[in-house]
């Protein structure tokens, strides 16, 4: 989901979090940009079973904010990231060789993590055999195990 | 498998709160085109430009692909350099730089599994009316770029709402004394 609307509106970023809080949505990514102080722009992910929630939330948007809905998604998340830029700029030149859609990218001290389209996963997949060594014993690319926080006590 | 977790805390809790002051913030812009050949920009191996503590990237309509980092100054001058040597004209890149800015980064337990946490950090900053240049949060961290000066006032905001932990007071070497 992406958002876009003037830097004067600073509390934008705050609302469109609140909303998603009230709602027990999670978001598993989340950026936000300032170009020259002209635009703002905010770029999150959430659950596809939250889809239709993020689509009300857009269509609620207060005027000058323009939205824009991208489905389906997947975060694929590299490590060790390890502070350099060689693992970011391998990834990205895999990306850019294969053609492989791009949403974003966020690094943090451990880690590269993509957004791209979830109906070329296999194909990214096999981009990353192809251009990148994995340990045999890797963790399994998608975690057999789901975290998903409540806020009743059972 | 799924595991529900249920929080009770007045705070939420971090691994610790880091911030670098004086940074600049670095965002170039070129055709998506050119991330196949990423690797000739960004010719880092060797160079000084080895270590960037964040750095986000977003593609805009298909159409030019955006790079936000927060470098340090001589690592800026030194990207500045390389731009000018490996960068042609064709490659049509802008380059912006505002600094100096300040970064903060936290990281705490399952961030990447709860909600409300990019709430609070957000809310924080707009309670306090701090401009926010940049920001990612990926997997279980948060990173925010705020005009240089307010990194300080950015700390005392976040911490209403996130429990920094303090380093633990040194305990006695348990010596028998006369």
């Amino acid at each position: 989901m992406e958002f876009r609307f003037p830097s004067s509106a600073c509390a934008t970023t705050s609302e469109i979090c609140d909303k998603l809080t009230r709602n027990e949505v999670n978001v598993s990514f989340f950026m936000t940009r300032s170009d020259k102080g002209a635009m703002s722009s905010v770029s999150f992910c959430v659950d596809r079973t939250h889809s239709r929630l993020v689509a009300e939330i857009m269509k609620r948007a207060p005027a000058g904010v323009a939205g824009k809905l991208t489905s389906p998604v997947a975060l694929i998340t590299f490590y060790p990231r390890r502070k350099g830029l060689g693992l970011l700029g391998a990834v990205l030149a895999m990306w850019g060789m294969k053609k492989l859609p791009l949403y974003g990218v966020a690094t943090s001290l451990s880690s590269v993590s993509c957004a791209t389209d979830d109906t070329r996963v296999e194909e990214i997949l096999s981009a990353i055999d192809e251009h990148m060594k994995l340990p045999s014993n890797h963790t399994p690319f998608v975690s057999p195990l789901k975290v998903t926080q409540s806020s009743l006590m059972k | 498998m799924e595991v529900i977790a249920v929080y009770r805390e007045s705070k939420i809790k971090t691994y610790g709160l880091n911030r670098m002051d004086g940074l600049s913030l670095v965002t170039l812009s070129a055709p998506v085109a050119l991330l196949a050949r990423i690797e000739q920009l960004f010719d880092l191996r060797g160079s000084e430009l080895e270590t960037a503590p964040l750095i986000a990237v977003q593609v805009d309509a298909g159409a030019r692909i955006t790079f936000s980092l927060c470098l340090e100054a001589r690592e800026t001058d030194e990207l500045r350099r390389r731009l000018a040597q490996s960068a042609t004209d064709e490659w049509n890149i802008e380059v912006n730089v505002i600094e100096p800015v300040d970064l903060l980064w936290f990281h705490g337990p399952h961030f990447g599994d709860r909600y409300g946490i990019a709430e609070a950090a957000y809310g924080s900053l707009s309670s306090g009316s701090i401009p926010l240049l940049l920001s990612a949060c990926s997997v279980s961290s948060i990173y925010l770029v705020v005009p240089g000066g307010s990194g300080a006032k950015v700390v005392e905001l976040l911490s209403e709402r996130f429990e920094v932990p303090a380093l633990a007071p040194e305990r006695d070497s348990g010596k028998a004394t006369e």
